[in-house]
């Protein structure tokens, strides 16, 4: 195991690397609580507590697996406990904004993680697949369609979409919880 | 240029489905089968646990894909509010975390960050024992907490306060007398010190003498003076001070014994008259021997 991996000095407690984790996962981490919760102070304050608990519970965490993964699990303790609290100010006489539109997520939550993790590997892609699997997938266009506004032969463009499908399919193989 | 090498086969060499035919599967859209076999592949993923799992997978990718961007960046501030909650330095992450210009020395290091939150992404590297002290209420209240714990506010420094208080007659009116002595240590600064001197002009007016041992202001705003107590639940300013020295008027009828610490701060052209928050060097007034 590589100890000056991130992983490896952020279990170990390093002041430094927590940061770094920050630095590298708080899009992630924002994006799924936003996604979810669809409040966007709860959200902060959720991708906080997430942030929180990765600390204090570092020396838990298994250097060999990826930080997304492991965070993203965290994440959903956190969004499920903010989901309880909603129901429960339901309860109350006190609910109020986010509790009275949204006690339940409105998508499962494996359905909201997905998203995250897929379109976070898309941008990660790079040209030209992101654009292909946009336009293929996001926006619907037929091969012919693509290959005509990027000038590539058919071939090529369905070569890039199932590379990128691939490539896209192997963070869900990693990211499972 | 070539094209790229795109084969329309529907199964690999070692027998599964290829990328074309699990895409195809996925994607419930006849045109992909053009040239593949659609009838052997579906034979094949209802034998085939592997296949299934990876055409239950491209499934889902579709499905994200078809759903637009949820990514966002994290708001300005996060960063702060966790290394706040955890007592751990600000100075390790921010939206320039691996920036040459984050290394944290001292009063430059907030040229960086987001004008709002400059009070919090300016404490640098407190040593340990002037760490923040755990604290669910205000933000500014737990770094003054840093400063505090570093500065020990001995009974001789209370009780001169009462000693030398407002009812002594004061001495002549022409022979100013230093009453108080305060040495200055670095808090969020590495390196700012100084000494405060409390001097009686002799015309029952206080003022405060400040010495420090920075050669110029600080980049961005200027030093600030105050007299505390140690939670900072009282708070006085005295006004700015310049590097090297400056003398500053004490307010007349105020209880010092109240107010022992001095404390200098770094400052911003804010407009925003409260402590910023960044307690650069501080230390407790002391009474002089008769």
């Amino acid at each position: 195991m590589d100890r000056d991996s991130l992983g490896a000095r952020f279990a170990a407690g390093e002041e430094d690397a927590m940061g770094e984790l920050f630095a590298a996962h708080s899009s992630l981490v924002f994006s799924l609580c936003l996604s979810a919760l669809r409040h966007r102070q709860d959200a902060e304050d959720a991708a906080q507590q997430v942030f929180v608990r990765a600390w204090k519970f570092r020396e838990s965490y298994d250097p060999g697996k990826p930080l997304g993964a492991w965070l993203t699990g965290i994440a959903r303790r956190v969004i499920a406990d903010t989901f309880h609290a909603r129901q429960r100010q339901l309860r109350s006489a006190e609910a109020g904004g986010a509790a009275l539109l949204h006690a339940a997520p409105d998508e499962p939550m494996d359905t909201v993680v997905d998203q995250v993790l897929i379109h976070q590997a898309l941008s990660e892609l790079g040209p030209p697949q992101d654009e292909i699997l946009r336009m293929a997938y996001t926006q619907d266009l037929p091969v012919r369609t693509i290959s005509e506004q990027l000038e590539m032969p058919v071939g090529t463009v369905k070569s890039h979409l199932h590379r990128g499908l691939a490539r896209l399919r192997k963070t869900l193989e990693v990211a499972h919880d | 240029m070539t094209e790229a090498q795109y084969s329309d086969e529907t199964f690999t060499s070692d027998g599964h489905l290829t990328e074309a035919a699990l895409t195809a599967a996925a994607s419930g859209s006849s045109d992909d089968w053009d040239g593949l076999d659609q009838r052997a592949a579906q034979n094949h993923v209802e034998q085939c646990s592997l296949c299934a799992a990876h055409l239950g997978r491209t499934k889902r990718v579709i499905t994200a894909l078809a759903a637009p961007s949820p990514m966002e960046a994290a708001p300005e501030g996060l960063w702060d509010r966790v290394a706040q909650e955890l007592q751990i330095s600000s100075a390790a992450s921010s939206s320039t975390a691996l920036s040459p210009h984050n290394t944290g020395d001292g009063i430059d290091a907030d040229k960086d960050s987001n004008p709002t939150d400059g009070r919090f992404s300016t404490v640098q590297q407190l040593h340990p024992q002037l760490r923040p002290r755990r604290s669910a209420g205000a933000r500014w209240l737990t770094i003054f907490a840093a400063a505090a714990a570093g500065v020990v506010v001995g009974a001789a420094a209370v009780t001169w306060w009462l000693q030398s208080g407002q009812d002594e007659q004061p001495p002549s009116a022409d022979a100013p007398t230093v009453v108080g002595d305060a040495v200055l240590e670095p808090v969020a600064s590495d390196d700012l010190t100084g000494q405060a001197q409390m001097v009686d002009r002799g015309d029952g007016e206080l003022e405060l003498r400040v010495d420090l041992s920075a050669t110029a202001d600080p980049a961005d705003g200027y030093f600030e003076v105050w007299l505390r107590d140690e939670d900072a639940n009282r708070l006085m300013s005295l006004g700015a001070a310049t590097a090297e020295s400056t003398t500053l008027q004490v307010p007349a009828g105020i209880d010092l014994s109240q107010y022992p610490i001095v404390d200098v701060s770094h400052e911003h052209f804010d407009g925003d008259p409260t402590h910023s928050g960044t307690t650069l060097a501080a230390g407790p007034m002391e009474g002089v021997d008769e």
